[in-house]
């Protein structure tokens, strides 16, 4: 008897040894969920890195970060279903502010799904929805700098704030989504971008968006309002046409405006962005800016063109030359940027 | 007058005796098969063009509406279309999440191919963790295909269209063993013969029709081809007497000519998907173009 029991442990203790058929037909009884068979099994949430890495070669002698190689970025996030329809998303992102670095919580926000009738809810800090680009990590962008009008009604990161999103998708033919926000503003810090913008916010976005011409046709429309007597007022208008003839090409063509009003400051500022992605792996862009300078009277303009060569879906060379006009006089910029992606990272429809 | 509200009232109980079934598919040969088994009782929308590398779909919002509405999800699995997700997160549809009856993942059952196993990294290139996507390159995965989605259609649809369904199912599995022999033969007499492709789209097809897959012009899944794999390959398809190149049409021309002009290889342009190329509308005309193509190079 005892001799059964110590070859019975000896033999469950090999299992795991004995060599294991492919799965068949009927074997399988589940599908694999769609992301991570290996972190299902450990209960780990998806983790990932980004690295933005940029050289900016500029002909502006004043410029902190000319002709320098510098991490602009490095982003670590953790990403999980943490209820059949609710999601945890953290983004911790250290960058550079002022020559030190800094570790702050980019976004970081629970996400319920499905409160039925087509209401979602997202609580926690993100990245204000406010206009198309604000929304996007800096990695997703198609190229290496911020889009002048929204570093300066914002700030170099954008605009960030701790609140909460009720978002509703319209049951309507056209994908038709409204977002109802109200934020603390987290970034941009006091004295940086607008003024009248380190307070609660309540913002408001309208995204429309149908199939035309073999492509997509998005609209947006943001609101976003202050508090207090004389409240911060930002109206945005957003439009995109994406269409993607091939197996690999994709046309962009993207504009955003944004008017901004505070007491007695009245600004206002655009970009266009038109990309054209020629095979799998490279692409061609042009942006034009103009944007009205926050701290002065005067605009900013700028004309840049960008290639791109995406290694993965994650990982970026980029090249850009950019011809920027202020009052002070015209820079020549050019930056090389590499972002480099491990892991599996994932943001939500864009 | 009574009769108008008696047929008013009872209208809206007769509604799922003729309501079609929503099926939204990520790629067009899933939405061909659901087509064939669903007949007239189902509404299909597909996500991705069939000339689209299905790896490469950027999801767009237009297409949330269709899921919103769906029923069933039908979708390749094994990481391949995983670009639907986000879309199926926003579409805030539990009726069709992973788990759910309408979640179909047609790669359940199929013997899977170049599984990877050990420590997986991006360092193997673009890998698929589950192994090799392209299953439905094999007549006999067609089979397995259309019972997934056989089974997701039951989970949905009213009992009454089942017998519809199985027997719509069980006449396209006959017409695909018919056709699968025909193929077979026409193949047959090119059993062992050594071929290379841009991507590893035809290992199923190659096992299936007894096809010796000697290698890739791409390096690694998904990374370009370099001068130095290029020179090994060539190589090693004159080493090995492989004469025949099937060229996807997602991918560029130049690289396969190089290495035909060097090993007198006959380069072959293939559709690997439904859709991928002009008249390839159907599971049938994908087969029939493959194995037509293969024949004419070798004969």
């Amino acid at each position: 008897m005892r001799s059964f029991i110590v070859g019975l442990f000896i033999l469950i203790l090999a299992l795991p040894l004995l060599p294991v058929e492919e799965g068949t037909y009927e074997e399988e009884i589940t599908p694999p969920p769609p992301r991570g068979e290996l972190l299902r099994a450990l209960q780990l949430p998806e983790i990932s890195v980004i690295g933005d890495l940029q050289t900016l070669f500029s002909s502006n002698k004043e410029e902190e970060d000319r002709n320098k190689v510098s991490l602009e970025e490095l982003e670590i996030a953790l990403q999980s279903w943490i209820y059949p329809t609710i999601r945890g998303d953290v983004f911790i992102a250290f960058h550079e502010h002022k020559g030190h670095t800094q570790a702050e919580v980019e976004e970081g926000y629970v996400s319920f799904l499905n409160l039925g009738k087509g209401f979602s809810l997202i609580g926690g800090r993100k990245r204000v929805g406010l206009g198309k680009e604000n929304p996007l990590h800096p990695h997703h962008r198609l190229y290496a700098d911020n889009p002048l009008v929204l570093t300066e009604l914002f700030s170099e990161h954008g605009l960030i704030g701790d609140g909460a999103t009720l978002s509703y998708l319209l049951p309507s033919k056209i994908f038709t989504y409204l977002d109802l926000s109200t934020w603390q503003v987290v970034t941009p810090e006091k004295g940086e971008g607008m003024p009248g913008l380190e307070k609660t916010l309540h913002t408001a976005r309208l995204w429309v968006s149908t199939p035309y011409k073999e492509g997509e046709l998005e609209v947006g429309l943001s609101f976003a309002r202050g508090a207090g007597k004389e409240p911060v007022k930002i109206r945005g208008l957003d439009w995109t046409f994406r269409r993607w003839p091939g197996a690999f090409g994709r046309d962009l063509l993207r504009m955003e405006l944004f008017w901004a009003e505070h007491e007695d400051f009245k600004k206002k500022g655009w970009y266009l962005l038109g990309a054209h992605k020629f095979t799998r792996y490279w692409e061609g862009a042009l942006r034009i800016d103009n944007a009205e300078l926050v701290a002065e009277e005067g605009k900013e303009k700028a004309l840049s063109l960008i290639a791109s060569k995406y290694l993965t879906e994650t990982s970026v060379l980029r090249f850009q030359y950019q011809y920027c006009d202020r009052p002070q006089g015209a820079d020549n910029r050019f930056w090389v940027q590499v972002i480099f992606g491990m892991g599996p990272h994932a943001h939500p429809l864009e | 007058m009574r009769r108008l509200f008696q047929i008013l009232i009872l209208l809206p109980l007769l509604t799922p005796l003729w309501a079609k079934v929503k099926v939204v598919c990520t790629i067009p040969l899933l939405s061909y098969i659901v087509r064939e088994i669903g007949g007239e009782k189902v509404e299909v929308v597909t996500l991705a063009s069939g000339e689209r590398d299905p790896h490469y779909v950027e999801p767009r919002p237009s297409l949330v509406v269709s899921l919103r509405n769906a029923d069933l999800l039908v979708k390749v699995g094994m990481d391949l279309d995983m670009w639907v997700d986000s879309l199926v997160d926003a579409s805030r549809n539990t009726k069709i999440i992973w788990g759910s009856p309408g979640y179909v993942d047609c790669s359940l059952g199929i013997k899977k191919l170049e599984v990877p196993r050990g420590r997986i990294s991006p360092k193997e290139g673009e890998i698929h963790i589950y192994g090799n996507p392209h299953y439905w390159l094999s007549p006999a995965n067609g089979e397995i295909i259309t019972k997934n989605i056989l089974a997701g259609l039951l989970r949905v649809a009213p009992p009454s269209d089942h017998g519809f369904f199985k027997e719509r199912a069980d006449s396209f599995i006959s017409r695909l063993r018919e056709k699968a022999k025909e193929w077979k033969s026409s193949l047959a007499p090119f059993k062992g013969v050594k071929f290379v492709s841009y991507h590893r789209s035809f290992s199923y097809f190659a096992e299936y029709f007894g096809l010796d897959y000697l290698g890739t012009l791409e390096p690694k899944p998904g990374i370009p081809p370099s001068t130095a794999h290029i020179a090994q390959l060539i190589k090693d398809m004159k080493e090995q007497g492989a004469k025949l190149i099937l060229l996807e049409t997602y991918y560029p021309r130049k690289f396969a000519d190089i290495v035909a002009k060097e090993t007198g290889a006959k380069v072959v342009v293939v559709p690997p998907a439904v859709g991928a190329m002009k008249g390839v509308d159907d599971y049938f005309s994908l087969f029939d173009t493959i194995v037509s193509a293969i024949t004419k190079a070798l004969r």
